[in-house]
């Protein structure tokens, strides 16, 4: 047990569930982590910003209960192996972002289930009149990401760059072929046309990949004899 | 004297409501996902909870060698997923006076046993969407679900060699996002296409909404929730996500339990004796299943806003 000197924050003793203020939410959901997917980016307050998803760590998903135990490790190998980058919560480099997973008190009313409701620390969820607005400290939110870059946790490098944009602009040219008839898509074209700019004017600080990286450097050979099979 | 009336009689003689004996279902989640996962039987009795699916690529490149020379060989590219069931239950209790009362009968819990399955299978089949990853996601951060959102995730899947039926899971927020964005294509040809006209008018009668230019539109309440702004959906192809439940029948008649103990293909539901001496009788269901993305170029993530 860690004796360091703490201090501790008292919980009320409550007298029965109700006295608890739950929040009501569709689905109790299961812990859960972010990792980034290597081609999720976007370009926000003049950074490269990782795009981030989940990974849920429910029994019987993902073989997350291999070996008759649960076993987080065995989930993030699966998305390790497609090259995502897990950001675990533990992670010493998070720095004052570590633990970011964090619970509140939820209910389902449709079920009539209690537990707990796993959201990231950047989210505050509000009541109103029954309603939940969720809410997301967006500034914060962002200050994570930039640190993941900043950290060496997600990698941006020149190359990842130009795939990015190449998918925007695959993107863009669908759009572009598409009848302007309505408010919604004109607003999609104006956004990534605003998208590719703010994009390709982020490239020019990006460093190219190490020889040694994960991507390969291939020599190109002269072919003095091009009809003979190797 | 005035004529006895029912409001008169009724303290003494009446009731202030009789109970009808119908059950009425309040709203709840009725779809079942399980056609958007290629199932795989699970071998009992075969040493492992872990099911290993195995996976070969049948198509390589010819080689022309000339006519007198010795071809090379050529390798078959291979690939595994492992499928791990787990367990998974729901447990409910009764008094014995609920019982006498009539206030609950037996086949209501059964019942909520096997919808309550349905959704916690469905539910684990929706948590894969956000893992797609050699496709990249489609639809914006905050942005209601577009014709233009889907027709990009439709191409995604076709340009990575997806072919036949698609499968759309989302949430129902987005699949009416999806009917708004429809009815907003003034285009006339589109707006009388049959297709259309059958995806703005179907009433949501089972696990498939409608159907809509080869794609299967589903939708469940478990879909997650991200950032506090989208829904996770995805579209996949038949093959992407592969599920199993690990059978019990076999294991119930080897190890026959007790008379109150049944089992489907699936799940075991018993009733729990030691709480006889409570005077209230228990049922659970086990159910062990196993949930798990199969080829990942099948699927593409789709965001929408919440």
């Amino acid at each position: 047990m860690d004796l360091t000197a703490k201090s501790f924050s008292p919980e009320r003793v409550r007298t029965s569930k109700e006295a608890r203020d739950y929040l009501p939410v569709e689905w109790l959901n299961n812990v859960h982590e972010l990792m980034h997917k290597p081609l999720d980016w976007e370009a926000k307050d003049g950074r490269w910003l990782p795009i981030l998803s989940p990974i849920f760590f429910l029994r019987g998903l993902n073989n997350y209960d291999d070996n008759g135990q649960v076993d987080p490790e065995a989930v993030r190998r699966i998305y390790r192996a497609k090259g995502c980058a897990c950001i675990v919560p533990d992670d010493d480099r998070l720095g004052e972002y570590k633990h970011y997973i964090a619970t509140v008190p939820a209910t389902n009313p449709a079920y009539g289930s209690i537990g707990k409701y796993y959201l990231t620390i950047f989210e505050s969820p509000e009541m109103v009149a029954g309603r939940v607005i969720w809410r997301r400290d967006q500034k914060a939110f962002d200050a994570f990401r930039a640190h993941l870059v900043d950290a060496g946790i997600v990698v941006m490098n020149s190359t990842i760059a130009e795939l990015v944009i190449a998918a925007k602009r695959e993107s863009l040219s669908t759009m572009e072929q598409v009848p302007m008839n309505t408010t919604s898509k004109q607003r999609t074209i104006e956004k990534l046309s605003a998208d590719i700019a703010a994009m390709e004017a982020l490239t020019a600080g990006l460093t190219k990949p190490k020889a040694a990286s994960v991507k390969r450097a291939f020599r190109v050979e002269r072919d003095t004899n091009p009809h003979t099979p190797d | 004297m005035a004529a006895d009336t029912y409001a008169s009689l009724n303290s003494d003689l009446g009731l202030a409501a009789y109970l009808n004996m119908a059950f009425i279902e309040l709203l709840h989640e009725t779809k079942d996902l399980k056609e958007v996962a290629q199932y795989f039987p699970f071998t009992g009795g075969a040493g492992s909870a872990t099911m290993k699916l195995r996976q070969i690529q049948p198509v390589d490149a010819f080689t022309a060698p000339g006519e007198d020379t010795a071809p090379s060989i050529t390798n078959l590219t291979t690939a595994n997923k492992s499928l791990t069931v787990a367990k998974a239950n729901l447990y409910r209790s009764v008094t014995d006076l609920a019982f006498i009362t009539g206030e609950m009968e037996a086949q209501q819990l059964v019942s909520s046993f096997a919808k309550s399955l349905v959704y916690y299978r469905s539910s684990l089949i929706a948590a894969l969407g956000a893992g797609f990853t050699a496709n990249t996601a489609v639809g914006s951060t905050g942005v209601a679900l577009t014709v233009d959102t889907v027709y990009a995730a439709m191409f995604a899947l076709r340009k990575a060699l997806v072919v036949g039926d698609l499968d759309f899971v989302s949430h129902q927020t987005a699949i009416t996002q999806f009917q708004a964005s429809l009815r907003g294509e003034t285009a006339t040809p589109f707006q009388i296409a049959p297709a259309t006209q059958s995806a703005l008018s179907t009433a949501d009668t089972g696990n498939v909404l409608f159907s809509w230019m080869g794609i299967n539109f589903r939708s469940h309440a478990s879909v997650p929730k991200i950032g506090g702004t989208d829904y996770s959906g995805f579209m996949v192809g038949k093959g992407a996500i592969a599920f199993t439940e690990a059978p019990v029948s076999g294991f119930i008649r080897q190890y026959a339990f007790n008379p109150q103990t049944l089992a489907g293909e699936e799940a075991i539901i018993c009733q729990d004796l030691s709480t006889e001496a409570k005077g209230s009788r228990s049922w659970i269901c086990h159910y062990y299943p196993g949930v798990a993305e199969l080829e990942d170029a099948r699927g593409v993530q789709v965001l929408s806003a919440i």
